[in-house]
């Protein structure tokens, strides 16, 4: 059987062996250490328990003005479309910021355009005696202001009118406001009852695998294209391709088997250390009821997706163009997820890279839990599309569809030489 | 007799290896422009980008360097021929070096240009960490025959010193951005020493 064949092909090959290595070594390095202790029951009196985000007027207020303030006097603003963004605004829009920065804190425009002593924090950079240099940390320097008496509902309009005019999701959308600028210290009673809800039957469970899903995931959502395009660069090798061609198996069939083989394949050390956790929590919680169904579930849906979305991305852009192509791709997408997310709270609908980097934060991730939902289906319908597609692409380059435009450019390529040589003669 | 042989390899190779490995190069060069703010950046947020995102440039250079011979006619062809495989590989070397250094500092005077504080110390510290994690990738696929395995090599050791940060001692990548210059030495080191066993395993392989 066809299916067997390509088993044992990636099984016995060096890339499953590293990929095997890569996600043991994930697993034991960033989740060992969750899973030596349980989670200890926070204490009355201690001195940090954490912070927490809580919509807190008169803390997000302050801190989105002077975010505001800042960027306005610096003269760009940051913005997250896909990836980091610098937004110049045009004169009235630039007019209209400085009113409503104006309406926040009582400067007028041409005292904040008249303020030349600005400085941003940062390092500055001199030399010691031997020449080495030595990096020395400064604060910022702002103007002297004081916030106006406005209300959180005005507030919140004049930040959603920001946000408008920067093009969106900026620090100042409404649906990020909260989490950038209100983050308090957690108290007693909120730590304890944070630790209460995680320790339920039907959270604990899914409180490891969101953390274990956290981790794998920044590795599942690149080392698959890998595999992908080794096994491509293998068929080359052997100068497969032909052969493969020339065969009597339908174009679906014979990608769509490739394709689950490698899927499965992929899978197999993930399910092992799941599995390996779930026996390790339930050694630390012995006498506690932990329903692992729904946890498996989330798991499956948060993982999978990573697996089945690279890999046909993978597929697709090494059939159409070449697997260095679709490394490069992958790697520059990886990466752009990777700078965007945070550790907790990031989940939104197009993100590659979903973060929870925390045990507790059912709160946080119930808050997020339809982007969640969203932006797994939206992965699941990707790779079907580029499953769809490379199959299309397989089956053209079978009939010599690409060969042709080979050709063709052979031909491009002769009569300019030919003109040369007339041109010479 | 011998130079003008050279200079035909390397003009060879530039025709039919360097384009697109330079191209991906340029490309992650552009993306940095778009990514990374490059107007009056410190010290240390001018490092950010140079050590974050340039070091892929030497990536995208050097770890296809033996990709040609990864195809087993061409390797014995290229062995068949007098002139040593080796002198081969090091023309290959040099030209990317070139292309590197040139990147780099095309990136650093669009920063300087920016009133970015830059300093000679950041090109040279850029242009090492890319090196190195070219390196990287150039040593993993000599070893392995295999230029995807070097590519990967790349990712891994990239993640390594994105989760562990300060933990990879000398040999962490973002030094610069955490405030320390003078260990780019050590990197400098490593990637001589990577190319060389590399390249000699490559050399060996059968």
């Amino acid at each position: 059987m066809l299916i067997v064949k390509e088993w044992k092909k990636i099984v016995f090959s060096l890339m499953f062996v590293l990929y095997v290595a890569v996600t043991v070594a994930m697993y034991y390095t960033q989740l060992g250490g969750e899973l030596h202790t349980p989670e200890p029951e926070p204490a009355p009196g201690m001195s940090d328990y954490g912070t927490e985000v809580k919509e807190d007027a008169a803390v997000i207020m302050p801190a989105a003005t002077e975010e505001l303030l800042r960027e306005y006097l610096m003269g760009y603003y940051v913005t997250y479309p896909f990836f980091y963004k610098e937004v110049k605004l045009k004169e009235n829009d630039e007019a209209r910021m400085a009113e409503i920065l104006g309406e926040l804190t009582g400067l007028s425009r041409e005292e904040l355009d008249g303020y030349t002593d600005f400085r941003d924090s940062g390092y500055d950079i001199t030399s010691d005696e031997n020449g080495n240099p030595v990096y020395t940390y400064r604060g910022a320097v702002y103007p002297e202001y004081e916030m106006q008496p406005v209300t959180y509902e005005h507030f919140r309009e004049l930040m959603g009118e920001v946000d408008g005019m920067l093009g969106g999701n900026s620090s100042y959308a409404l649906k990020s406001l909260v989490n950038t600028f209100s983050r308090v210290p957690k108290t007693y009673e909120t730590a304890l009852a944070e630790y209460q809800t995680m320790m339920q039957p039907a959270n604990l469970g899914k409180a490891y695998t969101r953390l274990y899903c956290d981790y794998m995931g920044i590795i599942l959502a690149v080392i698959p294209v890998f595999a992908a395009a080794f096994l491509w660069m293998a068929d080359k090798r052997a100068h497969m391709q032909a052969l493969v061609y020339s065969r009597k198996i339908s174009s679906v069939k014979l990608v769509c088997i490739r394709y689950f083989a490698l899927v499965s394949v992929m899978m197999l050390p993930v399910v092992l250390t799941y599995l390996h956790m779930i026996v390790k929590v339930e050694g630390l919680y012995p006498g506690q009821s932990i329903s692992w169904l729904p946890a498996i579930g989330l798991g499956l849906y948060w993982l999978l997706p990573y697996v089945l979305s690279v890999t046909a991305v993978a597929v697709f852009l090494s059939e159409l163009i070449g697997p260095m192509f679709a490394i490069f791709v992958q790697c520059i997408w990886w990466f752009l997820s990777l700078q965007e997310s945070q550790l907790v709270g990031s989940i939104t609908r197009w993100v590659l890279l979903l973060r929870h980097n925390r045990l507790g934060g059912e709160e946080i991730f119930a808050r997020q839990f339809g982007d969640f939902l969203w932006n797994r289906g939206f992965y699941l319908v990707l790779s079907a599309v580029c499953l769809m597609l490379a199959v299309l692409v397989f089956d053209k380059k079978r009939g010599g569809a690409f060969a042709r435009k080979e050709r063709w450019s052979v031909a491009c390529k002769n009569i300019f030489r030919n003109r040369k040589n007339k041109s010479a003669a | 007799m011998r130079a003008k042989i050279y200079l035909e390899i390397a003009k060879t190779n530039l025709r039919h290896n360097f384009l697109l490995p330079f191209a991906a190069a340029v490309g992650i060069l552009l993306l940095a422009g778009l990514l990374y703010g490059t107007t009056a950046l410190d010290a240390i947020e001018t490092a950010k980008p140079l050590e974050f995102f340039l070091c892929f440039i030497g990536a995208a250079l050097l770890t296809p360097l033996f990709l040609p011979e990864q195809d087993k006619d061409i390797r014995d062809v290229v062995l068949s021929k007098k002139v040593n495989y080796g002198i081969v590989c090091v023309i290959r070397l040099f030209y990317n070096l070139v292309a590197l250094i040139l990147l780099v500092a095309a990136f650093g005077l669009k920063m300087y240009l920016g009133e970015c504080v830059i300093t000679w110390t950041h090109i040279w510290g850029a242009v090492v960490t890319a090196l190195f994690l070219g390196a990287i990738g150039l040593f993993a696929a000599g070893i392995s025959g295999n230029v995807v395995i070097g590519f990967m090599a790349v990712i891994l050791f990239y993640l390594a010193n994105y989760g562990l940060k300060g933990k990879m001692g000398v040999f962490c990548l973002f030094s610069m951005s955490f405030g320390q210059m003078g260990q780019k030495w050590w990197l400098l080191l490593g990637a001589a020493l990577l190319i060389a066993a590399g390249t000699y395993r490559q050399m060996r392989a059968k």
